[in-house]
């Protein structure tokens, strides 16, 4: 096909006017740039939120004891941990197993109380893994012994900051009071108002005091290499794991909202794609449409000589099929470049902070990234319009009628 | 320390206060005596408290004074070490608990209040309205029977159309001659039994004979049960008001 | 300049093919940013007069010191006061009075803690919507005795079925602890696990018995006619009812959290109008360029015979003008067209793919709005747009050699 005499010819006539050819060209590469770039922002600011999401809040599978899904309570705890622990780091694809003890408490200063969620945490352990550490606005992330944080909410309802001793009472798992007093170490900015206003944090060994939990543990916050693992070790670890006892749960489940809202932002997604479609195909409609009618006279003697109206057609959209792929590798790799630069460094979106906040752990710098599908699906959309919006003028070159086309000045 | 007092706020008003005098061998008329025997104007007494839960068990032991008129009640653990010490003081509808451990006043909310309830086997009515029992009830003698080896009045308390009670049906067990209770069983609408209460240990105490030992089961709640000892009571002796005061509370041996 | 007005107009309508696909960039780049900002808009409005119909109602009207302090004590006493101002008030709709407390409920198996609220049965329709999420049982039927209306999870939690003894306990206005006996009468379902499992809807006439308000109330929710009228409404209300010792909030200020969403979904929004500018922008720089050139010979000539390379320019840019104004015209007729058209029977969203959990809560169907703002914005954006791209093929027509130029072919 490469020896075809036509690739030859289309070949020569895209270089007879230059100028054309680069300016269409041109138009497909920087669209494509664009779009390319765009949907690399979305797809990794989606991407980020989630494993934000994911790091923070659910992990990519939860191991609660059997029915604490449905009911928590402090009586229903993972009695062993360790054993589970040891058995979750195995499982291939596991990078994080964080046990946690998760209660609801009240909270009071000398005047005021307020109920309040009690969590527990190895603060070491999630120190670089969940979004706690990045929460704190105030103070510091690592409390010593005896130290909390919590939430800007509760913090202002109990009237209380850094330095003030509260006090916190909790039904422990021996049936027991648990009450302990506790020194604010930080104050915890997440961005969802149901977590600031109730939410406190300790150490787990404090934790672990107050509610008499001994070695257990009310949930395993286990986080993997990457989501695409997750059916996959859920699998695994039901097998390796008493399900009589335990029961896990995937981050699908627990952030179904959340996905919800970004396949809804998918349709808008492609709204930018659909109309750099429309407006290039114009374009190339436009350019194929004055290069044939430039060549009238030439296409005419061609017709004349013997070469079949297919011919043309095939001539015509080879011509246009070139433009496309060469402006779409440029487009692609342009856009391959920006992602890769800014994938690196990333977009700062901090001053409009407040906002993003809202969206729980909506990450203010953005990494796009290259998303295998997004990118095919505009490449070969982007070429395969802008080949179509050939078909036109290919078609009118073919009806030409050899003896009008020559005399055509 | 909030459940516990609910529990026993719970337990000690099961049995409530007599309204208008009916003629003797009605059912009303033979809880009323019950109640009589149980309660006092005052009262001021040591307990023991057992509360158990498939995963625990704990044990209270506890001073209890109370002024019923004034809806004043006044408790203090005594043990065991961990919560030794608490105070709890009642009046009315507000409550406070004193937490030696944390040295702090701490006035309980009522949304707490209300849903201490969520960990104990007991219904809101137990708590809101002290005459529950016998105000919203029509109480029927259905017979005589023997219960635990006693001859006793067996009672049918169904409650008034409107009454905001979650009970669909009552039924007492009170042993003629003293009008001790001997056994309660609680349905729901559905006709299930859904909790049982069951007293024994029946001595002479504070100069009268009572039962010093009464059990609470929700029978559909596996390993759920809450036990009340009575160790030593005084009725209608006169109380200091100064023991229904924070201050008090604050006052720990 | 005359002169050239009226070539640069009838150059226009010279060569149709080549205007009409200049002018088809900017048409269609410009009636897709409107149709787009309609759609997004829509969106946003639906979410909040949902939301808002589920909550708040647009404006809210407290006793003063009640948000910072829900107590029963600082309920309304003089309800028929508020609604005086509010009938004189052509912006308001529909208001109704609510009172809604705290409290417990129970069944002979369990109790929980709820947010009951107590409705004016036949006003709260227009504005609540439960009348439609009732799955089970009927809504409030004030002749079949004391109703209460539960969430189906609650419901489940309790496992209560239609008809069966609920009492419902809370704190009254004298501080006492008082208890109603309901009968289940219907069981909801409104998408939000929040709502499904911790409200009671009871009459406004049984809240209040309940909790010894007489006829006090809690709240007065108030829908407008119009949305748009929220802040004015608001401020005239506030004049007037301060004084008299209320507070009136709109529900921006009620749920920041909402208002910041749709803040931070129009910065991407804004994201994706421009990289349509870029595309447009390209389109029709190629077209013009194209068209440029295909005049060569013709620019040639003029120059030969005198016209000024300044001229030369003026009269491009008077043709893009031109093509600029009609493609404002059309592409805002299409788009704003298309929008009305959509917006008679609404887009249901629904169909393009799950979001299942969110659109229990939100109507899936969107009307496009058309904002004159956003409109008149993106005219100017297009129109500007269309003129600076063309500067660049009016200044290369102007560099054209004369003798050159007119020996093109």
């Amino acid at each position: 096909m490469f020896k075809s005499p036509f690739l030859k010819m289309a070949w020569r006539n895209l270089w007879r006017n230059p100028r054309r050819t680069l300016i269409t060209t041109s138009s497909i590469t920087i669209g494509l740039i664009a779009i390319v770039f765009y949907f690399g922002f979305m797809d990794g600011m989606n991407r980020q939120t989630l494993e934000n999401n994911i790091r923070g809040h659910s992990g990519h599978i939860k191991v609660y004891a059997k029915g604490y899904q449905k009911d928590p309570a402090i009586s229903k705890r993972i009695i062993n941990p360790e054993g589970i622990l040891e058995i979750l780091l195995s499982e291939p694809h596991v990078l994080y197993a964080l046990p946690r003890i998760n209660t609801q408490g009240l909270v009071a200063t000398g005047e005021k109380s307020a109920g309040a969620m009690i969590l527990g945490i190895d603060l070491k352990k999630e120190e670089n893994v969940s979004d706690y550490k990045r929460y704190v606005g105030e103070g510091t992330y690592y409390i010593p012994g005896g130290g909390i944080l919590i939430g800007k909410g509760l913090a202002k309802l109990l009237r209380a900051g850094i330095g003030d001793i509260l006090s916190i009472i909790i039904q422990a798992a021996d049936g027991s009071m648990g009450a302990e007093n506790y020194k604010i170490g930080g104050i915890l900015s997440t961005g969802e108002a149901v977590m600031d206003n109730s939410l406190v944090v300790m150490s787990l060994e404090d934790m672990r005091a107050l509610t008499v939990a001994g070695e257990s543990v009310t949930e395993i916050t286990v986080i993997l290499e990457s989501a695409e693992y997750t059916e996959k070790v859920t699998g695994a670890l039901a097998m390796r794991l008493d399900m009589e006892v335990l029961e896990l749960v995937s981050w699908k489940e627990l952030l179904a909202f959340l996905l919800d809202m970004q396949g809804l932002a998918e349709i808008f997604k492609y709204v930018p794609l659909v109309i750099l479609i429309i407006v290039a195909s114009l374009g190339i409609l436009n350019t194929v449409l004055m290069s044939v009618s430039e060549r009238t006279r030439e296409l005419g003697i061609m017709m004349a000589l013997g070469t079949r109206p297919s011919r043309i057609v095939f001539l015509i959209l080879l011509e246009t099929a070139i433009i496309g792929i060469a402006g779409v590798i440029l487009g692609v790799t342009g856009g391959a470049i920006l992602l890769t630069y800014f994938g690196d460094r990333g977009i700062d979106f901090s001053q409009w902070k407040e906002g993003l906040m809202t969206i729980p752990f909506h990450p203010t710098t953005i990494y796009p990234v290259i998303e295998p599908v997004s990118f095919y699906l505009a490449t070969g959309v982007v070429f395969v319009s802008a080949v179509m919006s050939a078909l036109y003028p290919a078609y009118k070159a073919a009806r030409l009628r050899p003896a009008e086309a020559i005399h055509f000045a | 320390m909030s459940i516990y007092a609910v529990i026993l706020f719970c337990l000690l008003s099961a049995l409530s206060s007599p309204a208008t005098a009916e003629e003797i061998g009605s059912g009303r008329e033979i809880i009323r005596r019950m109640d009589t025997l149980m309660r006092g104007d005052t009262s001021a007494g040591i307990y023991e408290m057992t509360v158990r839960d498939p995963n625990w068990e704990r044990t209270l032991r506890l001073k209890v004074w109370e002024k019923r008129k004034e809806k004043k009640t006044f408790i203090r653990i005594l043990s065991p070490p961990k919560e030794e010490g608490i105070g709890t003081l009642k009046i009315g509808f507000e409550m406070w608990n004193y937490l030696p451990k944390v040295e702090k006043t701490i006035k309980v909310p009522p949304s707490m209040m209300m849903q201490a309830w969520m960990g104990s086997d007991f219904t809101n009515d137990d708590l809101v309205k002290e005459s529950s029992i016998v105000e919203d009830y029509l109480h029927r003698l259905t017979g005589e029977v023997k219960m635990d080896g006693f001859d006793a009045y067996r009672i049918e308390a169904i409650p008034k159309p409107d009454a905001p009670v979650v009970w669909d049906k009552i039924l007492y067990w009170v042993r003629k001659g003293d009008y001790v209770p001997l056994r309660q069983e609680f349905y729901s609408e559905r006709g299930e039994l859904i909790r049982v209460m069951t007293f024994s240990g029946i001595k002479e105490t504070g100069g009268r004979v009572i039962p010093t030992l009464w059990r609470m089961r929700p029978v559909k709640k596996e390993g759920k049960e809450t036990v009340l000892r009575i160790i030593d009571v005084e009725f209608n002796k006169s109380i200091d008001e100064d023991v229904f005061t924070l201050r008090n509370l604050t006052r720990v041996r | 300049m005359s002169i050239f007005l009226k070539m640069a107009w009838r150059n226009i309508r010279r060569n149709l093919r080549r205007t009409l696909i200049t002018l088809s960039a900017i048409t269609f780049g410009l009636a897709a940013m409107i149709i787009f900002f309609g759609f997004t808009d829509g969106f946003h409005a639906q979410w909040v007069e949902n939301t808002v119909k589920a909550y708040t109602g647009h404006i809210q009207i407290y006793r003063s010191g009640y948000r910072d302090d829900p107590q029963l004590n600082r309920s309304i006493a003089d309800a028929a006061e508020i609604i005086k101002e509010l009938k004189t008030e052509p912006a308001v709709d529909t208001y109704a009075e609510r009172v809604e407390v705290q409290g417990l409920i129970s069944t002979a198996e369990n109790s929980y803690g709820v947010l009951i609220r107590g409705i004016d049965t036949g006003e709260e329709v227009k504005i609540t919507g439960i009348k439609e999420r009732i799955i089970k049982g009927e809504y409030l039927n004030e002749d079949k005795g004391r109703g209460v209306l539960i969430g189906h999870r609650l419901a489940e939690k309790l496992n209560a079925e239609i008809g069966d003894k609920i009492v419902l306990m809370v704190q009254a206005a004298d501080g006492s602890l008082t208890a109603e006996l309901f009968r289940l009468q219907g069981t909801f379902r409104i998408g939000a696990t929040e709502l499904d499992s911790s409200f009671a809807i009871v009459t406004l006439k049984d809240a209040q018995a309940l909790s010894l308000l007489g006829d006090r109330v809690t709240e007065i929710a108030v829908m407008l006619k119009n949305p748009v009228d929220v802040l004015p409404v608001s401020k005239r209300l506030k004049e007037r009812l301060v004084s008299s010792g209320y507070e009136v909030y709109t529900w921006e200020e009620l749920m920041p959290a909402l208002q910041e969403m749709i803040d931070l979904d129009n910065i991407f929004m804004y994201l994706i109008l421009l990289v349509v500018l870029v595309v447009v922008s390209l389109g029709i720089l190629n077209t013009m360029l194209m068209s440029i050139m295909e005049r060569t010979r013709e620019f040639g000539i003029m120059m030969a015979v005198g016209t000024s390379p300044r001229n030369v320019i003026l009269l491009v840019m008077l043709e893009s003008f031109f093509i600029g104004i009609i493609g404002i015209i059309s592409g805002a007729g299409i788009g704003i067209g298309i929008n009305r058209i959509i917006s008679i029977k609404g887009f249901d969203l629904s169909r393009w793919g799950g979001a299942t959990e969110f659109f229990a809560i939100l109507n899936p169907v969107i009307y496009p709005e058309t904002d004159i703002i956003n409109v008149l914005w993106s005219c100017a954006i297009v129109f500007l747009t269309a003129l600076i791209v063309s500067v660049y093929p009016a200044v290369r027509a102007a560099r054209l050699r004369p003798v050159e130029a007119m020996h093109y072919v």
